[in-house]
């Protein structure tokens, strides 16, 4: 399969859905991703079942501040550079690239590398969804070694670290980002094809791909119903966004908001709490849904997602949750991606009380 | 306090003018279809409201006129200027060049080339690579003779427009001063390549302004009405002539939000919904706190991403009389997301919106006030003067205290400008958003403010 002007829009429109709240705006990256194809022809989908053994898979995106990027646009050799770093410290040449999360600019921006390096996409990321943290990644939980961890700025400045573990890798990230323009191109957990095949999470752009198909649907109830077919999802609540409280600190801005029940929700009121995704949900003191399930904000207009930053008291919104990939469900994808990641003294508890069906 | 004030529209399908007095009464109004001759409908406009009882054109000491000009210009790609583009960012922003993504007949006609330079700021401010004059100096001197104008764009300058004003600083040595040039600093926000189509066409437009400053002069010298003139935007304030000069970006839009406020002001809604009625259709506006609700996405303007702020508007077809019953809910379902307040002001006079009105009646409160097919003319005549400042600062207590300041005194500043009393201008809205992603995430803060004309 390809990926080209034919159907990236609906790769993008997909990612965002992906987010959860998180991984920033896609309409930039998908802009880029045309415009790469569009030079440089487009890019191969390939299977993890395609991948030979010993082919070298690069899993890579941006970190930083989504909103720094919409102004920091990026190089567009940034892929170029990542590689040729992978080369220098491990003397392999890259055979393919995968986004190391599928959610919003970060599912779409390594199309744009693909193109213009005549590489392979895998079919495949790391999260799943967004998560805030660069170690967040399937690959940790099957062993891979983050190292080399690659950063490059997009102007030429390149770091290739060798951190001790997995948190190292996001700690050392996050310290440089703020000199490297607040915003960077990432690549870490470089691995061979027989490592992808039981280490990544399968299938991500083609679940992108229908997601972005499902939001094209016709009518708005309908729309939502195709998409939570595709996620699996169910809906939560549908109301309006009430109270909203922004905070900021430990790293991530956060908050919390309340939404209020409309009609068929009456007198229900759901709390969201957020740092760079929506993490829990909690409805009259308990949680009823949790990260790593996805927690989705879609305007009921026009069934678009919301990300925290554009959250705005007065919306109308519907909120449904998805179930994670089941990389994430064992006991120890929970302890990297479960609530008490985030802070929560709170039980991974399974969609337990998602009500509703859409 | 002026005596007489005149609201002057021009649409694309009619004109329509209104004389108020100092207590606010309509004391002549007028509405006339706009032809291919604009000016002479402007003639007709004017002479009908002169003619008004009780006025006396020497009377009338201000006028604001909202025109429908920049916007036709640029759908029908007619009267805009040669923009040479100027980016400074190399090598960031190279992965898409500048005005890749406008429709090829709109790019063609108003690119007199384009140029990505190095330079550029990072979001701290941090100027981390020189501005590459020699290359500007190259690209200018390619594009002499072919370039009407130059709009410069350079990366974060929002927050550090040194290479902006650097460049313009070269545009007139090497095109002389009579070069216009169009600052992205000076007229949107962060988003790069929003703020640079916004800048582009804002270099495309300076002809287009200048004409139709001419035409009012033209206008309004013989029939003896010297009166200070005023510009609308698309965010519903108005900037003076001047400043119109220099951003004739801002007119684009500007009617609808002229109707929501005129129609807001006839009916004394401050929360509601707007119906303006035209042969077609009806422009519906959303009315909350008293004012235009704001799209919050980008605007698409002929093909072009812009991050212009116009109010977020519904079209519901009113072809043949009849309302589709669908259309209508699915209208009413939509704005009610946004104002739920089912006040609904029917703007227009005739069997359309006397229909519209009935059948609104039945799910919420409809008003019909008077002179509301010239609720545009008078939307004008009460519009506020505004000015908006946006920053980023380090998330520090004190840097956020004096950044806030500095935003809000900027605002303000701005509003006066644009010709808001300093007596009367306020802060009408702070945002503050951290910027997550990062250690210590900075904080954006947007700051607007508004008052009435001086």
């Amino acid at each position: 399969m390809q990926l080209d002007a034919a159907n990236l829009p609906r790769l993008a429109l997909g990612t965002s859905v992906l987010g959860a709240g998180g991984g920033g705006d896609s309409a930039l990256a998908l802009i880029l991703a045309l415009q790469a194809v569009a030079e440089h022809g487009p890019v191969t989908l390939v299977q993890l079942s395609e991948l030979r053994a010993d082919m070298v898979v690069l899993p890579c995106g941006m970190v930083g501040a989504p909103t720094i990027a919409e102004e920091r646009i990026w190089n567009g050799d940034e892929g170029r550079t990542l590689c040729e770093a992978v080369t220098g410290a491990r003397g392999q040449h890259v055979d393919a690239l995968m986004p190391f999360e599928i959610a919003g600019a970060n599912g779409v921006l390594p199309v744009m590398w693909a193109a213009r390096l005549g590489l392979p996409l895998l079919d495949a990321d790391g999260m799943g969804r967004a998560f805030p943290e660069l170690h967040q990644q399937a690959m940790r939980l099957a062993g891979i070694p983050p190292s080399p961890l690659i950063l490059t700025d997009g102007r030429g400045n390149t770091l290739t670290l060798d951190p001790a573990d997995d948190v190292w890798a996001e700690r050392l990230a996050r310290g440089a980002l703020a000199g490297l323009g607040g915003v960077g191109a990432a690549a870490l957990y470089c691995m061979s094809g027989e490592q992808a095949r039981r280490a990544t999470i399968a299938g991500s752009l083609s679940l992108a791909l229908a997601l972005g198909e499902a939001m094209q649907t016709d009518g708005v109830r309908e729309r939502l119903r195709a998409v939570c077919a595709t996620l699996g999802a169910s809906a939560l609540i549908e109301g309006r966004i009430h109270d909203l409280e922004r905070r900021s600190g430990g790293g991530f801005a956060r908050g919390a908001a309340t939404v209020v029940g409309g009609d068929g929700d009456f007198q229900r009121r759901v709390r969201l709490e957020f740092q760079s995704e929506f993490l829990l949900a909690l409805e009259d003191g308990a949680a009823c849904a949790t990260v790593p399930d996805l927690i989705s904000v879609l305007s009921s207009d026009t069934c678009a997602p919301i990300g925290v930053e554009r959250l705005r008291q007065g919306q109308q919104v519907t909120v449904i949750v998805s179930p994670t990939p089941a990389a994430w469900r064992s006991p120890a994808g929970i302890a990297i991606v479960g609530p008490a990641a985030f802070g929560y003294e709170v039980e991974f508890s399974a969609l337990a009380r998602a009500t509703a069906d859409a | 306090m002026p005596d007489l004030r005149l609201g002057v529209d021009l649409g694309e399908t009619h004109a329509e003018a209104v004389v108020l007095d100092d207590s606010d009464r309509v004391l002549a109004r007028a509405r006339t279809p706009v032809g291919e001759n604009v000016e002479a409908s402007l003639r007709a406009t004017l002479d009908a409201v002169s003619d008004g009882e009780g006025v006396d054109p020497r009377r009338i000491t201000r006028a604001v006129l909202g025109s429908a000009a920049a916007l036709e210009a640029v759908e029908r790609r007619r009267g805009l200027r040669r923009v040479a583009v100027l980016r400074i960012g190399a090598p960031l922003t190279l992965a898409i060049p500048p005005l890749a993504t406008w429709p090829a007949a709109l790019r063609g006609a108003v690119s007199a080339g384009e140029v990505v330079v190095s330079g550029g700021a990072e979001y701290d401010g941090r100027m981390v690579l020189p501005l590459d004059e020699v290359a500007v100096t190259r690209f200018l001197a390619t594009v002499a003779g072919a370039a009407e104008s130059v709009a410069v764009t350079s990366l974060f300058s929002p927050i550090s427009p040194e290479h902006e004003l650097a460049a313009a600083e070269l545009v007139r040595r090497e095109l002389g001063g009579s070069m216009r040039v169009s600052l992205s600093h000076e007229i949107g926000t962060m988003g790069l390549l929003e703020r640079e189509n916004a800048s582009v066409l804002n270099a495309a437009l300076f002809g287009v302004v200048e004409g139709l400053l001419e035409t009012m002069r033209q206008t309004l010298e013989p029939r003896h009405i010297d009166a200070e003139l005023f510009i609308a935007k698309g965010d519903g304030t108005v900037m003076t002539p001047e400043h119109s000069l220099r951003f004739p970006v801002h007119m684009l839009g500007s009617g609808p939000a002229s109707a929501i406020r005129g129609g807001a002001w006839l009916s004394g809604a401050v929360d509601g919904v707007t119906f303006d009625v035209a042969a077609r259709g009806a422009t519906v506006g959303m009315l909350v706190n008293g004012r235009p609700h704001e799209r919050t996405a980008p605007i698409d303007l002929a093909g072009i991403g812009a991050n212009l702020r116009l109010p977020e508007i519904l079209t519901l077809a009113l072809g043949g009389g009849a309302i589709d019953e669908r259309a209508l809910t699915a209208t009413l379902e939509i704005a009610a997301r946004v104002q739920p307040v089912a006040t609904y002001v029917v703007l227009g006079h005739g069997a359309a919106a006397r229909e519209l009105a009935g059948r609104l009646a039945r799910v919420g409160e409809a008003i019909v006030p008077g002179d509301g097919e010239v609720a545009r003319a008078v939307g004008l005549v009460i519009a506020p003067a505004g000015g908006r400042a946006d920053r980023i600062c380090v998330n520090r207590e004190s840097a956020r205290a004096t950044t806030l300041q500095a935003a809000r005194a900027d605002a303000l500043a701005h509003a006066i400008h644009a010709g808001a009393d300093p007596d009367g201008v306020r802060i009408v809205e702070i945002e503050e958003v951290p910027l997550s992603g990062l250690l210590d995430p900075p904080i954006r803060i947007a700051v607007r403010a508004a008052g009435p004309l001086a």
